[in-house]
């Protein structure tokens, strides 16, 4: 017996093997507890946790839901357009899909009664999906789906929704490493692109507008080339469509408005090949949006050319045409 | 399954338990088999049969072979054990290759052919034990092997996990004599290093850059000439960091379950010459062309031209072997013809080849890197598309171009975390026997910080090893 015990293994193997997992359980628990101060994507969940815990009673009125693009409206010129001139805030975030704006809803402070959900035209046409990196930092700063959102979902095609539904807590905490990577490149992205405002992007609760550089001509050229590569499809996704309906009446239930906006496009977007895509997607919230009684502020082709700073982002005086005619929108 | 996973490591504890529980010398080769069975249905359960198939043909055609009076008939015997594994290997490996190219020919001549392709999947590690075990007919015809009378035996050096999908290709001399002695379990510092160096090698190196590399050669015509470069010399890291990162696996497997495998890998990074990085690389399958083909063609022993040509029949092979494409075989042309050229520059002392250590080194490092692309690139555009950015250089360094300022920096530190680790590991001989002989507490530090960096660095999704589609 004593023998067999020499020939399987060295005690000099088990403790060393032992220290393998202790390093393995110390970053585990290094990344639980810097997830939200790296410069990944915990940080603006967190900021938005922070925010909605920090005013239990005295919470906004209106709040702005969306992507990097609705990164540049002003939630205080909205706030002082408006007549009882409300707390507004501006909550998109970078990547953030109708799903995260969803997550998001469910933990908003009663106080707010109006929520615009700002849209890109081109993501339209795509199935409404999660990334499921984002779903982690939601998750970490304690936003789930709820049995509301399954029944919302139900029968739809959504991709990654399958894995953030199913994932264990246990899972989703081991899948929290991929910060650290994605922290270090953000980093460097710094060093390399000073002229954006990562933090904030992050911290900004009311214009959060990150970006300070407009692209140079020919790479807005080959850029917005390939936005009509990519973006070649004609229908609307019919799953986009039945939950942007749900939302809605699921809101109107509980008492809140919710507006879709539909974000400017880039006006080169409509040259070329890019026309006849800008026809059918006028044509699409026509017959897709608007017939479905979808409350739709159609903005797609509000902006001028030098109101971009790439093919997707528009600057603050964007932001601000976009505003201006929101507000009147609103207040009509 | 997959040595990285979860699954794996349950899958291998409980063969640990097992192999405790039957210490006999047969029932643990039993239990080793059943397992090595169940590891490979894991990918795919009906290719089973396949492993059966091919132990049954060369235990059979071994041991007729070896029983034959007359050398024609070990000759008639010996051709159908190659008949028999190649027929399995062919069709399975480049029936649809041949099904493509057939219908483009048709189409071609203005034919519309209306017959159905069916769309065969290849077994995962064909073309590795389909090469074992023909090894081991081989050897027995050439009288360098006496065939095994145990069944139990053979089938285990056919299937033995560790090795079965991706190498080393392990020789029957080698192997079998190891079977016919009681193994012991062998769990010390040794194997576990080097199971720790192949595991970071390919989830820290490898599957970093992995992600980096798809993103560019997806699309190689959307990105600048400078990111192509980077991509090329990505790859050339994480072809290298997977596939020895898959046989450091293997080896400590086999040393943990008490058998030897053969290395596979010497620092071929810092080969001079073709000839010498072909000695250095994928070992097991370069000896195997070597013992197997090269030689039987009369290797160089029948004047220059014919050795020239049995080179470049070698590699052309050898680019078959890979996978079926015009890439591998455009790959093993260009192969061919740079080890014929080194030769001849060798040969006749042109252009400094061998003589300038620097020289020679850049040289055999761009041939392989540059060869790589045909490599990796399986489709006639993404091949076009990196061939064209990599050549014809457009000059423009933007960084920030494309988004890639938001991937591109941590695969950057892969590369440079692993020219680090390469060139001290090549300093001190190798990294695992540097941190064995370290005092014991830096020993703990050192593991502790393995850990740290090893979870850390882990991509979530996980990605194969290359060669298993080999």
């Amino acid at each position: 017996m004593l023998q067999q015990k020499r020939t399987i293994g060295s005690r000099e193997f088990l403790i060393l093997l032992l220290c393998l997992i202790a390093g393995m359980v110390i970053a585990m628990v290094l990344t639980h507890y810097l997830f939200n101060y790296t410069k990944g994507p915990g940080g603006r969940p967190h900021a938005i946790r922070q925010a909605i815990d920090g005013h239990p009673d005295k919470g906004p009125e209106v709040v702005i839901l969306g992507n990097s693009v609705a990164l540049s409206l002003d939630a205080r010129r909205i706030s002082r357009q408006l007549d009882h001139q409300p707390l507004v805030w501006n909550l998109a975030s970078a990547g953030q899909s109708l799903l995260e704006a969803m997550l998001l809803e469910t933990e908003l402070p009663a106080s707010v009664e109006t929520m615009l959900f700002c849209l890109e035209p081109v993501h339209l046409f795509e199935p409404v999906g999660v990334n499921y990196q984002k779903y982690i930092a939601w998750h970490h700063n304690g936003f789930r789906f709820t049995t509301t959102h399954k029944d919302l979902l139900s029968g739809l095609h959504v991709p990654n929704l399958a894995k953030c539904l199913e994932s264990s807590s246990f899972q989703i905490e081991l899948d929290k490493r991929f910060v650290i990577p994605t922290a270090f490149n953000f980093y460097l992205t710094g060093f390399i692109r000073s002229d954006l405002n990562i933090e904030k992007a992050r911290r900004d609760l009311f214009l959060p507008y990150a970006y300070s550089k407009e692209l140079r001509e020919p790479v807005l050229e080959r850029k917005l080339q390939l936005f009509h590569e990519k973006f070649s499809s004609t229908a609307i996704d019919i799953d986009r469509l039945k939950l942007m309906q749900r939302i809605y009446h699921h809101s109107r239930k509980n008492g809140r408005r919710i507006i879709f906006v539909l974000l400017p496009q880039h006006p080169g977007l409509n040259a070329s090949k890019g026309a006849l895509w800008f026809r059918n997607l006028s044509n699409a919230v026509d017959t897709g949006l608007l017939a479905k009684d979808i409350p739709v502020l159609n903005f797609h082709s509000l902006l001028e050319r030098e109101d971009f700073i790439d093919p997707m982002h528009f600057d603050v005086n964007g932001g601000n045409k976009v505003i201006d005619s929101l507000v009147s929108a609103l207040t009509r | 399954m997959l040595f990285q996973t979860f699954h794996f490591l349950l899958f291998f504890l409980l063969l640990i338990v097992l192999l405790l529980v039957f210490r006999q010398h047969k029932s643990r080769k039993l239990v080793l088999l059943a397992a090595s069975y169940i590891f490979y249905m894991c990918f795919n359960p009906v290719f089973i049969f396949l492993i059966l198939y091919s132990t049954f043909i060369d235990f059979i055609t071994g041991r007729k072979i070896y029983q034959s009076t007359h050398r024609n008939t070990a000759r008639k015997w010996l051709t159908l054990s190659l008949i028999a594994n190649l027929l399995v290997l062919v069709f399975f490996k480049y029936d649809n290759f041949f099904q493509d190219n057939m219908l483009a020919i048709f189409r071609l001549m203005g034919y519309q052919p209306s017959w159905t392709t069916v769309n065969v999947i290849l077994p995962v590690g064909i073309s590795f034990y389909t090469f074992q075990s023909l090894s081991y007919s081989i050897d027995i015809y050439r009288k360098k092997l006496t065939p095994t009378t145990s069944a139990l035996d053979f089938a285990l050096f056919v299937s033995f996990f560790p090795q079965l999908v991706a190498g080393p290709i392990v020789r029957a001399r080698e192997f079998l004599p190891q079977l016919e002695r009681q193994a012991h379990l062998k769990f010390d510092q040794e194997g576990l290093l080097l199971f720790l160096r192949g595991l970071f090698k390919k989830v820290v190196i490898a599957d970093n850059l992995g992600y980096f590399v798809a993103a560019i050669y997806n699309h190689p015509d959307q990105y600048t000439s400078l990111i192509v470069w980077l991509a090329a010399f990505a790859f050339y890291i994480q072809v290298y960091c997977d596939f020895s990162g898959y046989s450091d696996m293997a080896i400590a497997l086999g040393r943990m379950l008490g058998y030897r495998l053969p290395e596979n890998f010497d620092h071929p990074y810092f080969a001079v010459n073709m000839r010498s990085f072909w000695h250095r690389w994928h070992i097991s399958l370069s000896t195997w062309f070597r013992d197997y083909l090269y030689i039987p063609l009369g290797g160089s022993k029948a004047g220059p031209y014919r050795m020239y040509a049995n080179l470049f029949v070698v590699f052309f092979i050898s680019g078959l072997w890979h996978g079926a494409g015009w890439n591998f075989i455009l790959w093993s042309i260009f192969m061919g013809l740079v080890f014929i050229a080194e030769r001849i520059c060798m040969n006749k002392r042109w252009l400094g080849i061998g003589k300038d250590l620097l020289l020679s080194w850049g040289y055999t490092q761009f041939c392989w890197l540059f060869s790589l692309l045909f490599f990796r690139n399986e489709g006639k555009d993404a091949l076009i598309g990196s061939l064209k950015k990599f050549v014809l250089f457009d000059l423009n360094f933007s960084i920030s171009y494309m988004g890639l300022s938001k991937i591109l920096p941590f695969p950057l530190m892969m590369m440079v975390l692993f020219l680090v680790l390469h060139i001290f590991s090549w300093r001190v001989g190798s990294i695992d026997q540097y941190i064995s002989q370290l005092i014991l507490w830096k020993r703990v530090v050192a593991f502790i910080f393995m850990g740290m960096l090893l979870y850390l660095c882990w991509p979530t999704g996980e990605r194969p090893f290359i060669y298993f589609q080999f």
